[in-house]
């Protein structure tokens, strides 16, 4: 760190620098100081977030768009009429009116699931408890008033709210994000700061000295004050003195590359864990119908129910049902295995791929036999009569479906070594393109 | 600038101290855990006209820090059947804090039906009519009548069907996910040409017995309304084993000869002790 009795000034007689460089070195000069002022005000601002600012908590329910028509497809805009309803003031004062109070405290928003006929309405407020008693108040209220608001669609319950078990968004995270753009902010007032000073001091040096050469002529410059900093740098020269740096010694940087390499690559096969996928593809088709109101359904329009089908399957409800076959199904103090549904529909189509992920093979396939088994009486809820005509399924998987990174992890390992070694001897290499002078 | 060296090193020193404080707080001090809940059985019987207090028997739920939890524990969801004929309940418990934890139990129901329908007559449509026929409604034991729910399942065009019988299924489902189908024929009948009188008539048009019960055709005939003896019964009924059956019933003119009217009989046999 520089002493504080040094001042930056252009050197008699040279050319000075532009104004702004000047600045630069001399706020440089103040980093450790700007460092713990950024740093101190991040871990307060940090600890103010955390205490002061309220967590939001979300809670969700999955709602079903049915139109009345039912030969109607799901129209862009009922999305829009949906989110004023559900976020008008209307529903908002009937689910306060509910719970007792004065009024609905937390947020309401609508989100359309993809391009399924599927509404994820959330309630957002302050604690868990309130979160979930405005949603189920906005649930338990909904159908009442949109029966004079919305007269051609209806809403099924796919999923209900829940209390949720956590913020919604992460507290350390968030808050640490606000507190280091508070860090930050400091960082830059300071810096600020410290220009208009070096301005203002620079000002009444020059006018000083200018006296003072009037005067006498003589050097203004005490014992001990750099005069002149100045960095000449030259790429070319400095990319064959790094070049110059890491052969002389090539060998050793080498061996730190192999190292480094060898390293990641027992890193990535210790973490391996290699997982099964069972998958099958199917068609998913309504069934003709009649109801009671004597809407006819014809089975060709299947593309909505491509569409919806994906998220019946990973729904929390079915995800649930599944969840406790396969305990139920699984002999007592057999492993205790995970595993993870996901479903996706092709573009346009009822094309539907389903796929279980596991470290277990077999119990990959056999919770997809049970997702198959289950899924009936979670679209009974929602789509009324489906059939499923599968088209392909993997059976019990043989081989894993990931490859174990290693070689890509060596390789990324020797490259983070080639990069710091290259970043100290070009550092290195940068201390002789600055001159620095002063009167000794 | 000496001095703005020290103020920087003293507010660090500062912030230090309250982000170590804090940190001590949050990590040692605070309780971050939910309720732990205790469930004497992780499987219950109810019947089906039990309330909700019968779903918290023997759940009860402790704090680290507030005790005894047990007033805050809420059903928070009872999910569809599963294949196995069972029910999942989702108990929520909250803390003073505004801890949440979760706990699971299976449900399953000692007297529960599935959805069963009711026919007041003969399953007749006019053609080109696209509606369900008149007479059918159906009642469930949570969330009586489902009339509303019941769907009639074809293949092919509805409304190209000519006169007589068609195939169709109907299906009723309820709030629980369960779904009952049963497997019917319809008439299609030409309005214009239709007598207005049917000679057959029976007491039940469907009737749900249980598995081995007795079963005797001819009981469902209403009595009074035709000679039994020009009344013959097609019936497949078997009550040994589960499952939908009809039962046609079939007059003839009085030589015995041509079929003047018909009616059905749908008899569905549900398993012993099935949910």
């Amino acid at each position: 760190m520089q002493s504080d009795r040094y001042t930056v000034e252009a050197a008699p007689g040279k050319e000075q620098g532009p104004d702004l460089y000047r600045v630069f070195l001399y706020i440089v000069k103040y980093w450790f100081s700007l460092l713990l002022l950024a740093v101190s005000v991040t871990l307060i601002s940090f600890v103010a977030f955390s205490m002061l600012k309220p967590l939001p908590y979300d809670s969700s329910a999955t709602l079903v768009i049915q139109n009345i028509n039912e030969n109607q497809s799901y129209a862009t805009d009922s999305t829009n009429k949906l989110q004023t309803f559900f976020t008008g003031a209307e529903l908002k004062n009937a689910a306060a009116r509910d719970l007792g109070l004065s009024g609905f405290q937390g947020s309401v928003n609508i989100e359309r699931l993809g391009e399924s006929n599927l509404l994820k309405v959330t309630v957002r407020a302050d604690s868990p408890s309130l979160a979930y008693r405005e949603a189920m108040a906005v649930l338990d209220n909904y159908e009442e008033i949109a029966r004079e608001l919305i007269v051609d669609m209806k809403l099924v319950v796919l999923e209900s709210p829940k209390l949720p078990e956590a913020p919604a968004v992460s507290p350390a995270r968030q808050n640490m994000k606000y507190a280091l753009a508070l860090g930050v902010f400091a960082l830059v007032i300071a810096c600020v700061w410290l220009a208009a000073r070096f301005f203002m001091r620079d000002a009444a040096r020059r006018t000083k000295r200018a006296g003072k050469r009037r005067n006498s002529g003589s050097s203004p410059e005490r014992k001990g004050t750099i005069v002149d900093m100045d960095i000449d740098l030259d790429p070319v020269r400095l990319f064959f003195d790094v070049m110059n740096g890491f052969f002389s010694k090539a060998w050793l940087y080498i061996a730190l590359m192999i190292v480094g390499g060898a390293l990641c690559f027992f890193a990535a096969r210790f973490r391996y864990t290699p997982y099964y996928e069972a998958s099958t593809t199917f068609t998913v088709n309504s069934v003709s119908r009649i109801n009671d109101i004597g809407n006819v359904r014809k089975s060709a329009m299947t593309t909505t129910m491509g569409n919806t089908f994906p998220y019946v399957l990973t729904s929390d409800t079915l995800k649930n049902l599944v969840k406790q076959d396969m305990k139920d199904r699984t002999p007592e103090g057999s492993a205790d295995y995970s595993a993870s549904i996901s479903a996706s529909a092709a573009s346009e189509t009822n094309l539907v791929s389903l796929r279980v992920q596991s470290p277990d093979p077999q119990y990959a396939y056999d919770t997809l036999q049970s997702v198959l088994r289950n899924y009936p009486s979670v679209s009974n809820l929602v789509l009324g009569e489906v059939t499923l005509t599968q088209m392909d399924e993997s059976g019990v998987p043989v081989n894993p479906a990931n490859a174990p990174a290693d070689k890509k992890a060596a390789a990324a390992g020797a490259v983070l070594v080639l990069f710091f070694t290259l970043a100290w001897l070009t550092l290195r290499s940068l201390k002789q393109f600055v001159t620095v002078e002063r009167v000794e | 600038m000496r001095k703005l060296r020290i103020m920087s090193v003293i507010l660090l020193a500062v912030s230090l101290i309250i982000f170590g404080v804090f940190f001590v707080r949050e990590r040692f001090l605070i309780d971050r855990t939910g309720p732990e809940f205790k469930i004497e059985d992780d499987k219950i019987t109810i019947s089906v006209k039990d309330d909700e207090t019968a779903l918290m028997n023997g759940v009860t739920a402790s704090d680290a820090r507030d005790g005894d939890v047990t007033d805050s524990v809420i059903v928070e969801n009872i999910s569809p059947f599963m294949d196995n004929g069972s029910r999942i309940i989702t108990y929520a418990a909250m803390d003073s804090d505004g801890h949440v934890s979760h706990a699971k139990r299976t449900l399953t129901y000692s007297d529960y039906t599935s959805p069963k329908f009711h026919f007041s007559q003969p399953l007749r449509l006019p053609r080109n009519t696209g509606m369900l026929p008149e007479g059918i409604t159906a009642e469930d034991c949570f969330d009586g009548d489902v009339t509303r729910n019941i769907l009639l399942l074809y293949e092919g065009d509805f409304n190209r069907v000519n006169f007589g019988e068609l195939d169709v299924t109907l299906k009723v489902s309820n709030s629980a996910g369960d779904a009952s189908y049963l497997p019917v024929t319809i008439e299609i009948y030409n309005p214009e040409s239709d007598r207005a009188d049917s000679q057959l008539s029976l007491t039940d048009y469907v009737i749900y017995l249980d598995q081995d019960a007795a079963f005797e055709p001819k009981t469902y005939l209403r009595p009074g309304t035709i000679d039994i003896s020009r009344v013959s019964i097609e019936s497949d009924v078997n009550t040994h084993i589960p499952g939908s059956y009809s039962v046609k019933y079939s007059v003839t003119d009085s030589e015995g000869g041509t079929v003047t009217d018909s009616v059905r009989l749908y008899v569905v046999v549900t398993e012993k002790g099935a949910n």
